[in-house]
C-alpha cells in the first residue's frame, strides 16, 4: 500500500484523502501543513524504514518553502543511503528555467502547476490524478 | 560628550551586557558589545536613562527620543534632525559599537583574550558559503582552541546531511555556526530542518550559533526563540579579530558553557 505524504498549508488533505481513498491500491496519506514538519515527518518514515512512495509538496509553506524542503529530503536520504523518493512540487506558476533547473538538481522530481484560482476541490483532483500516474511508475 | 558603560538586557543575546552609550547633544546611541546588535534606544533608554549618572545631561531629540535606522552596512545607527530639516546618522564605529563621530575608542577596547580555553567543545559543524569567511572563521574557533574537530559545510543540504549522519550514529556536535544568507536552503531553514531532524530522531537540539552580516531584526528575533537554543552575533562588526573572538567566546559561554582562563 505504501504511504503519501502531503506538504501543504493551504486546505488540499481534506479533499485529497476522499479523492485518494477511491484509487486502486490507494496509499495512506500522510499530511502536514509546514515545511519542517515535512523534514521531520519524512525523516520519521525513513527512520524507521518505511519511506514514502511518494512526496507532494506545496511550492510555498511555512519556516521551509516547498523546495527546499525537497533539498533537506534529499539530504536525509542520502544520509541514509536511499536513493530519492518520487517527488511532486505544486506550484501556481508554470516552470521556468529555475524550475528546470531546480528539478534536474534534485532529481526524480516533477513540477505541477496549482490552479489556484479554482475551488479547492479541483487542485485536489489535479494533484490526485498527477499522483495516481506517478505511483503506478513507482510501483512499475 | 559623555561617555557611559552600563549593562543591560540585549534582546538578542538575552543576557546582562555591556553596552555602550555616546552621548552628545541629542545624540544617544547603543549597541551590544556581544552580539552586535543596535539596540532599541527608544525602549533601553528609558530604562537606562534612571541607571545613568553621567557628568553632563542626557539630551534627546525633540520627539523626546532619537529615532533608529539601517546604515548601508546594515547595522543600525541613531538619527537626529539637522537643522536644514533632513536626517543625519552617525556612522558605526570599525570596531562595530556604534559611537558618535570622534568618539575615543581605544579606552574602551576589551583586552583580548587569547589563553587555552578550560572547556573546549568536541565537535563544532560550520555551514558557510564563502570559503574566505569559512577559513576565518575556523581560525577564529582553533585559535582560541574552542573546538577539537571542526566539520565544515559550504552550503545547507551538505550540512543537514552530514549532521544527519552524525545524529545516526551518537556523534551530534555540540555546536553549528550557521551563516544566514547562504545559496538552496538558507541558514534559518537549515537550522528549522535540523531541529524537524533532531525531533523526528529523538535527540536533543544542538546550540545554534548563527553568525551573519545579516541584521537581527524582529522577525528574525522570532525565529531565534521559535528554534530554541540558537543565538546570532553579527560578524561584520568585527572589524577587530581580537573584539569579535571576544564576542564569539562571551556568546559560546552562556550557549555551550566554553570557559576560557584570564
Amino acid at each position: 500500500m505504501g504511504q503519501l505524504l502531503l506538504v501543504d498549508d493551504a486546505g488540499l488533505a481534506e479533499p485529497g484523502s476522499a479523492l485518494l481513498q477511491r484509487l486502486q491500491d490507494a496509499p495512506e496519506l500522510v499530511a502536514v501543513t509546514d515545511g519542517m514538519a515535512g523534514v521531520e515527518r519524512f525523516t520519521q518514515l525513513v527512520a524507521r524504514g518505511t519511506p514514502p512512495l511518494l512526496v507532494v509538496v506545496d511550492e510555498v509553506l511555512p519556516r521551509i518553502a516547498g523546495r527546499n524542503v525537497l533539498r533537506a529530503i534529499r539530504a536525509v536520504e542520502r544520509a541514509f543511503g536511499l536513493q530519492p523518493t518520487a517527488a511532486l512540487l505544486y506550484a501556481s506558476a508554470p516552470a521556468d528555467e529555475s524550475m528546470k533547473a531546480f528539478l534536474s538538481e534534485v532529481g526524480r522530481a516533477v513540477h505541477l502547476v496549482r490552479p489556484a484560482d479554482q475551488p479547492i476541490q479541483e487542485q485536489a483532483r489535479r494533484f490526485v490524478l498527477a499522483s495516481r500516474k506517478l505511483l503506478s511508475q513507482v510501483r512499475g | 560628550m559623555a561617555d557611559l558603560k552600563k549593562r543591560m538586557e540585549c534582546p538578542s543575546c538575552g543576557t546582562m551586557v555591556p553596552v555602550e552609550h555616546a552621548l552628545e547633544g541629542d545624540y544617544l546611541l547603543s549597541s551590544c558589545r556581544l552580539c552586535g546588535l543596535g539596540l532599541d534606544v527608544t525602549r533601553a533608554s528609558r530604562a537606562l536613562k534612571n541607571q545613568f549618572q553621567p557628568a553632563g545631561d542626557i539630551h534627546t531629540s525633540s520627539a523626546g527620543m532619537p529615532a533608529m535606522r539601517h546604515t548601508q552596512s546594515g547595522s543600525m545607527a541613531a538619527v537626529r534632525p539637522t537643522q536644514s530639516g533632513s536626517m543625519a546618522a552617525v556612522r558605526p564605529s570599525h570596531t562595530g559599537s556604534m559611537r558618535a563621530m570622534g568618539a575615543a575608542d581605544s579606552a574602551e577596547r576589551p583586552p583580548p583574550v587569547m589563553s587555552a580555553p578550560v572547556k573546549q567543545m568536541r565537535k563544532v559543524h560550520l555551514v558557510e558559503d564563502s570559503d574566505f569567511l569559512r577559513q576565518i572563521t575556523r581560525d577564529l574557533l582553533n585559535e582560541r582552541q574552542l573546538a577539537q574537530e571542526i566539520a565544515e559545510a559550504p552550503d545547507g543540504q551538505a550540512f543537514i546531511e552530514a549532521y544527519t549522519r552524525d545524529v545516526q550514529h551518537g556523534e551530534k556536535p555540540d555546536l553549528i555556526v550557521l551563516d544566514v544568507r547562504m545559496p538552496g536552503i538558507d541558514g534559518r531553514e537549515a537550522a528549522y530542518a535540523i531541529r524537524a531532524i533532531e525531533t523526528a530522531m529523538g535527540a536533543r537540539p544542538t546550540p545554534i550559533l548563527f553568525f551573519s552580516a545579516v541584521l537581527c531584526d524582529d522577525e528574525f528575533k522570532a525565529q531565534l526563540r521559535d528554534l530554541g537554543n540558537a543565538r546570532y552575533i553579527r560578524k561584520s562588526d568585527g572589524g577587530d579579530p581580537n573584539q569579535l573572538g571576544n564576542r564569539v567566546v562571551s556568546v559560546l559561554e552562556r550557549l555551550v558553557g566554553v570557559r576560557q582562563q584570564g
